[in-house]
């Protein structure tokens, strides 16, 4: 076996990666190729250069030419989607710009001005990897915006569903707004009823007391009504679902609160519940606040418009014209050139094509098509550019139908009864009965403190430690998931991922690799030169194989080829110092018929030959994903585990060594049939947890209870799902399920500890005995003790699963 | 005891100011972002000492929301 030999590193001074040699140089500075040179140029001349400083190697390898087409955005009614304001000459707009990546990346694009005057300036968002550009409409179009952009190496992401989301607003602070207002009543009142707390000081002047009751009053009614508001809406509506959720008992809680405070204020008899009323809400609100934190720069809303380009060629009268997709209807005549997306169902006028269809199939290798065949939308095109008729329109098409189905017109977490609510619902019951009971007893006998025992209870079992525990623990554990690079998209699906039985995964992509192949080389042991050939002609290919190959052998310097030829379905070929290379399928090089084997282990396999002697070939094997087969060891003894593949059968027996029962294990499986599939689990009473990659499994990842989405790269690619794991800790899957299933032991404990707190303060409160002080500390008390405990447990098993 | 009423009336009145502070300062935008600011910060004097002042002026005075900066 050769591995290609490993010439001392040069870096380019642009964006650090290994140049081939110092052939391309500004100053005494080396790039790896003409484009980073050109970045740099193009700062230098600006005087930005400062962007080196910053950081070292920051820069973004820019994109090749051929690959910029945005003529399209001079279309007027594509402009005004795009633009988030525009006033006379002014206007701003929002580009995603998944490339930013350091303090440089921020410094150079909010110097922008200093390259085009038409730019007012830019403001980037590092965390959500935007840029808001703000511009004058007549030094510059949005147009030459987006080409300075992709000139300096950020190519805005720009993709269909950009221009349907703009509307959507941003941040919702209002949360934050009811926070602050919670929070400054909450102390201000804490000051005022201090004197109330120190018993034996009953000698407060008559006056003052009253002048600080009423304060208290006014200083309570925004917190009710507006920081409490969501409260008392969303009990209302649970309550006329008859539904239990945990925010009825809350609300009976402040209900009684606010009107026996402001019976005793108003009666002169005691202080009210004030600092406890405001306390609670400020605490529950805070507790939201936490679980709400997530992770603003992730999407897992994806769908087939987050894919798409916005626009295509298409080809009218002879001429090539840049069109939104969503002007694209079917007949008219569209060119894809290469590793473009087919976004509507086509027809293929070309003669060949190489089609990349592990997007929607899952299937790794690309397929071959001729002339007159149909090729579905989401396809890749790989090699030379190719000419297709459109069949259907963009939302019409095979791919797209899938989100049709009735899988995504519902949302699967609306319906879903959390723990917080199971329990609420006996809580509830059990806390009306006793506050029933109570007020019975003690009717007969005084009227007055039946009312008072009763309040006393719905004030003092108000569940607010119940209502905290839920948030910050689940907050803690997607915290502590996120450090380890998995993202959940919210609170529920900890407790989804906890009550899992199955586990359905995806092959392709999910569990092997193509991108972390090993290559190997097979044959005859072949000269330095001989490499250098190779590398040199699968340089100048654009085939997906020889890029491969190509940059294994980035090692070797390349040598003069002449006669540079490319069959497309077959190979290539070269001519060096009168030696013929090949290198390609095995009938082009010529390999004897006993070694044609790439189609049987379903691996990859370019064929190579000198002077039309077959010399060996290059195996690409999709290998699996790292730490795979242990997790699937760990993981069979509590769950049913199932595999789906859109391939051929031909990864089988690798398969079935892994997993334990060769029956569910499912081939040639398409993105319905796969969300069919995962549908009849889920008839089955089974809990299903999705593990997928690409789009394919988009109808799958959303019907299953829990959908995660494996990818590699976070921002860009990853479908509608409730979890993004990163490929690399996909080692750590089993403990990452454990964390979860002991996030709701924590909970459970929790709730235990809450309920004590609940029966002391019962006991004081079924004799009518429940004074504001013993109120006022217990219920601080127990929030604060809760939120302590659910912290350090939940650090605690997390550390004992070493995450 | 008047005097008491007084100054927490006036110490209230100034607690409500800080109150309405902090809601304009999150209306503003001030806690939508809460990590590039820390970066950019060290930035200004970078900018300044290679080209002083060149277009602050021009657009300054539109009314424009804390997060669009024009140094």
């Amino acid at each position: 076996m050769n591995n290609p030999l490993t010439t001392q590193k040069l870096l380019c001074f642009h964006c650090g990666d290994t140049c081939k040699d110092e052939s391309i140089s500004h100053g005494d500075k080396i790039f790896c190729c003409e484009g980073c040179k050109l970045v740099y140029e193009l700062l230098s001349e600006n005087n930005l250069c400062t962007y080196y400083q910053l950081d070292s190697h920051p820069g973004q390898k820019p994109t090749s030419l051929q690959s910029r087409r945005f003529a399209w955005l001079d279309d007027e009614t594509a402009e005004t989607r795009l633009l988030t304001f525009s006033e006379r000459d002014r206007a701003s707009v929002k580009f995603s710009l998944p490339q930013i990546h350091c303090a440089s990346c921020i410094w150079l694009l909010e110097n922008l001005h200093t390259i085009h005057q038409g730019i007012i300036h830019v403001y980037t968002d590092f965390l959500k990897k935007e840029a808001s550009v703000t511009f004058n409409r007549n030094r510059i179009t949005l147009r030459q915006v987006v080409e300075i952009l992709a000139d300096i190496g950020y190519e805005p992401d720009l993709r269909l569903s950009d221009l349907d989301k703009k509307k959507q607003s941003a941040v919702n602070r209002d949360l934050l707004y009811k926070i602050g207002v919670a929070g400054f009543c909450f102390g201000n009142i804490m000051m005022l009823s201090f004197p109330e707390y120190l018993t034996g000081v009953s000698d407060i002047e008559p006056a003052l007391r009253h002048f600080f009751s009423y304060l208290n009053l006014l200083l309570a009614l925004p917190v009710f009504f507006y920081s409490a508001g969501d409260y008392f809406v969303n009990s209302w509506k649970s309550a006329r679902m008859k539904y239990f959720s945990i925010d009825l008992p809350i609300a009976l809680g402040l209900i009684a609160m606010l009107l026996r405070s402001t019976y005793e204020i108003v009666s002169a008899t005691g202080p009210g519940f004030f600092d406890s009323m405001t306390g609670l809400v400020f605490f529950l609100l805070t507790g939201r606040f936490f679980q709400d934190l997530t992770y603003r720069n992730l999407s897992f809303e994806r769908d087939y418009t987050s894919y798409f380009p916005i626009a295509t060629t298409v080809k009218r009268n002879g001429m090539e014209i840049s069109t939104p997709i969503s002007n694209i209807r079917p007949g008219d005549k569209i060119v894809i050139h290469s590793e473009e997306l087919i976004p509507a169902d086509a027809m293929l006028l070309s003669e060949e094509a190489s089609i990349d269809y592990s997007f929607v199939t899952g299937e790794a290798l690309p397929v071959k098509k001729k002339a007159g065949d149909l090729i579905y939308a989401g396809a890749r095109q790989k090699g030379a550019a190719i000419e297709l008729t459109v069949k259907k329109t963009v939302q019409q098409s095979y791919l797209t139908q899938l989100w049709n189905h009735q899988g995504f017109q519902k949302n699967k977490h609306a319906s879903l009864s959390t723990l917080s609510d199971k329990i609420s619902k006996y809580f509830t019951i059990a806390i009306l009965s006793i506050a029933g009971f109570t007020a019975l007893y003690w009717l007969p006998k005084d009227v007055h403190r039946a009312v008072i025992a009763c309040t006393s209870i719905l004030i003092i079992a108000c569940p607010c430690a119940l209502a905290i525990t839920v948030p910050f623990t689940f907050g803690n554990i997607i915290r502590m998931l996120g450090r380890n690079n998995f993202y959940l998209k919210n609170a529920a699906v900890v407790e989804s991922i906890a009550g899992t039985d199955t586990i359905v995964f995806d092959k392709t992509g999910t569990v092997t690799v193509q991108q972390a192949t090993p290559l190997q080389y097979e044959g005859e042991a072949l000269t330095e030169e001989e490499w250098r050939m190779v590398k040199s002609l699968t340089a100048q290919s654009m085939h997906p194989l020889s890029k491969k190959i190509s940059g294994w052998l980035s090692g070797y310097q390349p040598l003069k080829v002449s006669r540079f030829t490319e069959t497309s379905g077959a190979g290539i070929f070269g001519e060096y110092e009168g030696t013929g290379i090949k290198v390609g399928s095995a009938s082009f090089a010529g390999a004897p018929s006993a070694l044609m084997h790439g189609e049987i282990d379903n691996d990859a396999r370019v064929y190579i030959s000198f002077d039309d002697k077959y010399a060996g070939s290059i195996r690409m094997t999709g290998s699996l994903r790292e730490g795979f087969a242990q997790q699937i060891g760990l993981l069979r003894k509590e769950f049913q585990l199932y595999l789906l593949s859109g391939d051929r059968d031909g990864d089988r027996n690798r398969m079935e060594a892994i997993f334990p029962d060769r029956h569910k294990l499912h081939f040639q499986q398409t993105p319905v049939d796969k969300l069919h599939f995962i549908e009849q689990l889920q008839q089955e009473g089974k809990q299903v947890m999705m593990i997928g990659d690409g789009l394919n499994d988009a109808g799958a990842l959303q019907q299953s209870n829990v959908g995660i989405a494996v990818s590699d790269d976070l921002v860009q690619f990853s479908p509608a799902c409730d979890a993004i794991l990163k490929g690399s800790e996909f080692i750590k899957l089993s403990s990452f399920i454990k964390l979860c299933k002991s996030s709701v032991r924590i909970i459970w404990l929790t709730f235990g500890i809450s309920l004590l707190y609940n029966l002391v303060g019962i006991s004081f409160a079924v004799q009518g005995e429940l004074s504001p002080m013993i109120a006022a500390i217990l219920m601080p008390v127990s929030s604060i003790s809760v939120i302590l405990i659910t912290t350090l447990a939940s650090r605690w098993s997390a550390r004992k699963l070493s995450l | 005891m008047t005097a008491l009423i007084l100054l927490i009336s006036c110490s209230l009145l100034v607690a409500v100011g800080f109150l309405l502070s902090f809601l304009w300062s999150v209306k503003n935008g001030q806690y939508d972002d809460t990590y590039t600011p820390s970066v950019r910060m060290l930035f200004e004097n970078e900018l300044n000492e290679k080209q002083p002042a060149e277009q602050t002026a021009s657009n300054n005075k539109e009314q424009e929301p804390y997060n669009h900066p024009s140094t």
